[in-house]
């Protein structure tokens, strides 16, 4: 139909827009466009009026001025917190920071010297580890896995306890604290030439 | 800016524009004491952004930004309550308009079961009196938008009278 076309024109032609003369043209002639103008003109009036019906408001002023007091109360509060806690936070922070490196700083393994290590003079590994701390040490070789709590300030570990074969061992040494957490992790390789009791003879 | 500065511009905003953005919001959402309410928020809003606001587009429309966007909240966060039926609209409060005559209080309720969308932009246009490119300007979209939304909207409402018999038989 073609008043659909048109219909959009119809609100801009009374509200006093200018429009394309064809539409016009088409309006003047056409009864359905006039009846469907009618109803515009109608809606308009209403819509126009809209301005008219307003409610006179209460005075929003004292309200709002009291919100702001509090939102500037809540602000320099917040302000004021953050001034002593931030330092705060900087310190706990920076004591965090200390401890984790003191810890991975003092926990030392000093091995045996040589790589190839003659049993029974045995695989010892000396851990340097902080006073007063709970570790536990994890020796992993291929044969065994074992766990090893350690307390005190220098431990030594017997790695021939394990009554390990002559060749050639990897030793993976994990260091956990007291909740778990590892702190170190290293691998080493060891050539054992000899069975603890003596039973092998060194042959390189 | 200083804060008694702040607090004049403010003051000077409040009483130029809080009782258009009242009865903007009373049209909207159609409950007097929830349109006080966030006439509030608005100007606290403005409040807190004052000191940001460097004047590239006139306060009027800075403010209606403002306010469109509490509205959506507004409405965003009801729907959201309705949908876990926390909080259960009373009849009396969903009617809570003054009733003008006839035709106003039919107008009200086309309001009420008009989409958003197309709300906004007939009161940004009739109630505000902006222009469909300001209009364009505060709602973020395109002036070809808003003039459909417009035409829709229009037509909304004259489809809304005429089922109700406004126009006669």
């Amino acid at each position: 139909m073609e008043c659909e076309k048109y219909k959009e024109f119809l609100w801009d032609y009374l509200e006093g827009k200018e429009i394309p003369y064809e539409v016009l043209k088409h309006i003047e002639n056409c009864n359905f466009c006039l009846k469907e103008m009618e109803k515009i003109k109608k809606t308009l009036e209403i819509l126009n009026n809209l301005k008219e019906n307003l409610i006179e408001p209460y005075d929003i002023k004292e309200d709002v001025f009291e919100e702001i007091e509090k939102y500037e109360r809540l602000r320099k509060n917040v302000k004021n917190f953050s001034l002593i806690t931030t330092p705060v936070f900087f310190i706990f922070l920076l004591f965090i920071m200390f401890n984790f490196y003191k810890n991975k700083k003092a926990i030392e393994i000093i091995y045996p010297e040589e790589a190839q290590v003659l049993i029974p003079e045995e695989v010892y590994f000396t851990f340097k580890i902080p006073k007063n701390k709970n570790f536990v040490v994890q020796i992993d070789t291929n044969d065994i896995t074992e766990n090893i709590e350690f307390f005190g300030e220098v431990c030594f570990f017997d790695a021939s306890d394990f009554e390990m074969d002559p060749g050639y061992h990897i030793f993976k040494i994990s260091i956990f604290d007291e909740k778990g957490k590892i702190i170190k992790k290293v691998e080493k390789t060891f050539y054992l030439t000899n069975y603890k009791s003596g039973e092998y003879a060194y042959s390189p | 800016m200083d804060d008694y500065k702040r607090t004049k511009k403010l003051e000077e905003f409040m009483n130029l524009y809080s009782r258009k953005i009242f009865n903007f919001f009373n049209y909207a959402i159609g409950n007097k004491e929830e349109a006080k309410d966030l006439v509030q928020d608005v100007f606290l809003k403005v409040y807190k952004s004052l000191p940001k606001f460097r004047g590239d587009s006139s306060p009027y429309t800075w403010i209606y930004k403002i306010a469109i966007n509490t509205l959506r909240n507004y409405i965003r966060q009801k729907k959201i309550k309705k949908i876990f039926s926390l909080e259960k609209i009373p009849e009396e409060i969903q009617m809570g308009y003054d009733p003008p005559s006839r035709p106003h209080s039919l107008l009200y309720d086309a309001f009420k079961e008009m989409p958003q969308d197309l709300k906004e932009v007939i009161l940004l246009y009739y109630y505000e009196e902006y222009g469909t490119k300001e209009i364009s300007e505060i709602l973020d979209i395109p002036e070809g938008t808003v003039k459909s939304r417009l035409y829709r909207a229009r037509e909304f409402i004259k489809n809304y009278f005429e089922k109700r018999g406004i126009y006669g038989v």
